[in-house]
């Protein structure tokens, strides 16, 4: 896979590495000559200086033929700009572009452009370790706005059905261990003692999981 | 007419007083909060985040949005929201490098790009013509007549 990356900022060294380590071409792009020394030899050569809202610098990093763009400017309006021509103008298959201030979330979302933002899962993160630690996500989606959990089934809920955890568009059980086997129950299947059970969960309802949980969840 | 003008730089601040002067209604919207000196009182200010105050600067009763702040990026998506959000009749924007020129078009709701660099270049070339013109005796026409100051994208 060829991805041309803009920002040689450490996100945009740390990624171009690991993406090379993974086997993909890496191009980069940053207004500054000295970001070049920050990234390992391999991926010197191409690297080019410039704006990434230049065509000229943009088709030098091969732009026309890549299969991902990634914009990791410290500017949101600068990343949106990059984004939107790399998927309109150049039809870039896959676009993902970095935001800063979350007040300007909508931007992205009116451009249709996939932002990543660190400010967001920083905060999501720290708020599931602060908060619920006894719920410790197995995955997590997106910005961590959907994780999935893994907790035994309380003893008091032995013969509900699965149907009583379920809260339509904030608690789904996706998956039910029992006794080593693990099933994908029907909301109708009846949970029984020592059932470990997956939970896909919106972030901020884990509060309400955990109080499903009474405590007595471990 | 209502003018809304986006930026804070010197430029911008003497467009909106011009403007104001001659009887438009202005808005200027200012966004680091900086120091923009108006010589103006007839100019309404909004300080904010260019993107998050567009509306309450009155960008839906704009005439015209003129984006002239100094980063290039920040034109084209005060541009953009100014033409799909607001609906702004007229939209122009302000191109500071050169190499940016191409984006400056209808795609991101530009309607008019403005270059002070090639107005500058066009007024010299005027001046130019002008100079090499003017010693023969042959009554050429006017300095500048048929020739706008093409402020468009460049090339």
């Amino acid at each position: 896979m060829h991805v041309v990356i803009v920002g040689c900022g450490r996100t945009g060294v740390q990624l171009a590495n690991r993406l090379c380590a993974d086997g993909d071409v890496v191009s980069s792009i940053d207004g500054d000559a000295a970001a070049a020394k920050t990234l390992p030899h391999q991926l010197r050569e191409r690297f080019v200086e410039g704006s990434g809202m230049s065509r000229a610098i943009l088709e030098r990093a091969g732009i026309s033929e890549a299969d991902a763009l990634v914009t990791l400017t410290a500017d949101d309006c600068v990343n949106a700009v990059i984004a939107r021509v790399a998927r309109e103008a150049y039809r870039v298959p896959q676009v993902i572009a970095r935001r800063f201030d979350p007040a300007r979330a909508f931007l992205y979302h009116e451009l249709g452009i996939t932002a990543v933002s660190s400010v967001q899962a920083t905060v999501n993160r720290v708020a599931q370790l602060l908060h619920h630690k006894r719920l410790e996500p197995h995955l997590s989606f997106g910005n961590g706005e959907t994780v999935i959990v893994r907790s035994s089934v309380p003893d008091y809920l032995a013969g509900r059905p699965v149907s009583v955890l379920n809260v339509p568009g904030e608690i789904q059980v996706v998956e039910l261990t029992r006794a080593g086997h693990s099933t994908i129950p029907e909301p109708s299947s009846v949970l029984a003692e020592h059932d470990v059970a997956s939970f896909v969960v919106a972030s901020q309802s884990l509060g309400r999981l955990r109080s499903f949980l009474g405590g007595k969840w471990s | 007419m209502r003018i809304v003008v986006v930026g804070s730089t010197p430029l911008s601040g003497q467009l909106a007083c011009a403007l104001a002067a001659s009887g438009d209604s202005v808005t200027v919207v200012r966004p680091d909060g900086g120091d923009l000196e108006l010589a103006s009182a007839d100019v309404r200010v909004v300080t904010g985040d260019p993107l998050l105050v567009l509306e309450a600067a009155g960008s839906r009763r704009a005439d015209v949005v003129v984006a002239c702040t100094g980063s290039d990026a920040d034109n084209l998506v005060v541009s953009l929201l100014a033409k799909r959000h607001f609906k702004v009749p007229r939209v122009l924007a302000q191109v500071n490098e050169a190499d940016h020129a191409w984006l400056f078009e209808e795609s991101w709701g530009v309607d008019e790009a403005v270059s002070v660099a090639s107005l500058l270049v066009a007024a010299v070339k005027r001046a130019v013509v002008a100079t090499s013109s003017s010693d023969p005796a042959g009554g050429g026409a006017p300095p500048g007549s048929g020739q706008q100051a093409s402020a468009g994208a460049g090339e």
